[in-house]
């Protein structure tokens, strides 16, 4: 048994606080295998990054700097991760199961010729087996895998599934630099050009969402919502039916086809609770739903519910919100 | 141009009671309607749209038991010149044993290709590792996620991919390559009964699947089905909307949201 790794993504240098979220889970890990928690991390400038993840709990981080890392593409920077697990062999490997760690990790599990967890919502030891949970079949069951003869173990983990850890600024650790260096001409993709969308909404970071579905019935209802939404910090989701109907675009979709989220706060208006959409939200640590349907099966989910027309608590709630807030 | 799909058939967990059986030992689909995977549908329409568009054909491919050819003749129908089934009627759990089959499979048939496109993930287990596996086996580079192609030339596609928070990115990659097909690519043509009918009559070929299964160093074990907590279902604040509204902000209060 020996050290646990945390692949720290970034997009071309900018971290959020999440991208350090798995070395409080890797930590823990590391002491029960008798190991480190290790980060690390591939780019061109990294050197805030490199310490910011001491500061999250890091005890050593293995870093490649060079500038065709500048930018994320999976072929290059799994060769640069491959050289490092080849070289210092950890023992376990953890990505967040974003689009950035769900791509490295494939490839890296395919160069390697290991099997991946991908996804797990649970990470545990038992008889000093690693045993992971994963969701199936929309979040209705659970089913929990090991993958003990892979050497290293690749996990993929859901974002927020784990606690962060505390930031204690100032720690310091042991730095392993590598040159690990892929001519620009070895790199079989090349990244034309970012594009934001006009839409730019980041629900898998979001604390608190408002999310409307077919009950919202128009695209005049998610204005309410966003009220609603930038009062208390939060991010406006939809159901699909909301998306599919037109009245928001798709940047917003939580589910089984869009984002699947873990916020603190799930504030669902007039959703029903299809499986699809329960499938990317029923981890949400609290969910308030306000549906007129008593019967609506998002209910059965919800920890809070309000039976009532949003059209009428809403703007309620908007307004002693305000009031509260001395606005 | 010649494009190779991979689509998956998928039971298809609606409303529909599913049960776990043999003390968490397996879980009971056999009662579940099955169905195209959702991602692989798109998959399939964008390889037929780009083969239309600039010539070469589809040859869809199926891992999977016996009733998988449902999926093979709803690809023909849809315009896939061919469809190939490898059979292996235990079910592959681990999209790691599933790439390596594939990639088996290729090499020994010496199948040519401009490029392999695959759903994002499959709908029944989510795993969404299968196109990066293949790829990297392959040796080949993948671009996930992809929600529009842009151009096709000899030597590389330019496709445009998702990415988190509202951000897409336009990535040139040479061929051949591994594309993962988002949803809402395109607009999965509708296919009908008749379609599907004539479709039955273009021979598909059946493969036995055990003999791919070589160099395949380690797989997922499955240990235990299990439900997840039980949620008691809502606790219902007051009917009086007033009332409900002043008990929220309390709630509100509680998650932190405000001081």
């Amino acid at each position: 048994m020996g050290d646990v790794w945390v692949y720290i993504e970034h997009r071309e240098g900018i971290t959020s606080p999440l991208s350090f979220e798995l070395l409080g889970i890797g930590k823990k890990l590391a002491q029960e295998r008798g190991g480190k928690v290790c980060a690390f991390v591939i780019g061109e400038n990294i050197d805030s990054i490199v310490k910011d993840a001491f500061a999250y709990g890091a005890e050593k981080v293995y870093s490649v700097t060079d500038p065709t890392f500048k930018t994320f593409r999976s072929d290059l920077f799994s060769k640069a991760a491959c050289g490092l697990v080849e070289k210092y062999g950890p023992d376990v490997i953890l990505f967040r199961s974003t689009t950035q760690g769900t791509d490295l990790s494939s490839s890296m599990a395919g160069k390697l010729n290991v099997g991946l967890c991908a996804d797990a919502i649970n990470i545990y030891h038992e008889n000093n087996v690693l045993k992971m949970v994963r969701a199936a079949f929309g979040g209705r069951f659970n089913v929990t895998v090991a993958n003990e003869r892979a050497v290293p173990k690749l996990v993929t983990v859901r974002p927020k599934a784990f606690e962060m850890p505390e930031k204690k600024e100032g720690q310091e650790g042991e730095l392993v630099k590598e040159t690990i260096s892929v001519p620009e001409s070895d790199a079989l993709t090349k990244i034309l050009d970012f594009v934001k969308s006009a839409v730019t909404v980041n629900l898998v970071e979001a604390d608190i969402i408002v999310s409307g579905g077919r009950g919202v019935g128009k695209p005049e209802g998610f204005a309410l919502l966003k009220e609603l939404a930038d009062l208390v910090g939060g991010a406006v989701g939809a159901s699909r039916a909301a998306v599919d109907s037109g009245w928001i675009p798709y940047e917003h979709q939580v589910g089984q086809t869009g984002k699947t989220v873990k916020p603190k706060l799930y504030i669902a208006c007039g959703i029903s609770g299809a499986i699809q959409h329960l499938a990317g939200m029923r981890t949400s640590d609290c969910i308030v739903a306000i549906n007129k349907d008593p019967d609506a099966p998002i209910f059965k989910i919800a920890t809070f519910g309000i039976v009532g027309d949003l059209y009428q608590v809403i703007p309620k709630l908007i307004e002693k919100f305000k009031a509260k807030l001395g606005k | 141009m010649n494009i190779v799909v991979f689509t998956k058939r998928v039971a298809a967990a609606q409303e529909e009671e599913l049960k776990i059986v043999r003390d968490g030992e397996d879980l009971d689909i056999s009662k579940l309607p099955f169905k195209v995977n959702d991602w692989d549908n798109y998959a399939v329409e964008e390889a037929v749209k780009t083969v239309e568009k600039f010539g070469g054909q589809v040859t869809a491919i199926s891992l999977g038991d016996k009733e998988s050819d449902e999926v093979l003749r709803r690809s023909i129908a849809m315009g896939a010149k061919e469809g190939l089934l490898i059979r292996k009627d235990d079910p592959i759990f681990d999209p790691a044993v599933r790439a390596n089959v594939a990639f088996n499979f290729i090499k020994k048939h010496n199948i040519v290709f401009d490029a392999i496109f695959t759903g994002v993930q499959a709908e029944d287990d989510q795993f969404g590792v299968f196109g990066g596996y293949l790829a990297a086996l392959l040796k080949i580079p993948f671009a996930s996620m992809v929600i529009g192609i842009d151009e096709w030339k000899t030597d590389h596609v330019v496709v445009k991919r998702e990415l988190e928070g509202g951000m897409s990115e336009r990535v040139r990659i040479g061929i051949p390559c591994v594309l993962s097909i988002q949803t809402g690519i395109n607009e999965p043509r509708y296919v009908s009964i008749m379609g599907i009918r004539k479709a039955s009559q273009v021979e598909r070929k059946v493969f036995d699947g055990s003999e791919y299964m070589e160099n395949i160093r380690s797989s997922i074990e499955l240990l235990r089905w299990s439900y997840p907590p039980k949620k008691e279902g809502a606790k219902l604040l007051s009917a009086d909307i007033d009332s409900a509204c002043r008990e929220l902000l309390e709630i509100l209060k509680e998650k932190g949201v405000y001081q």
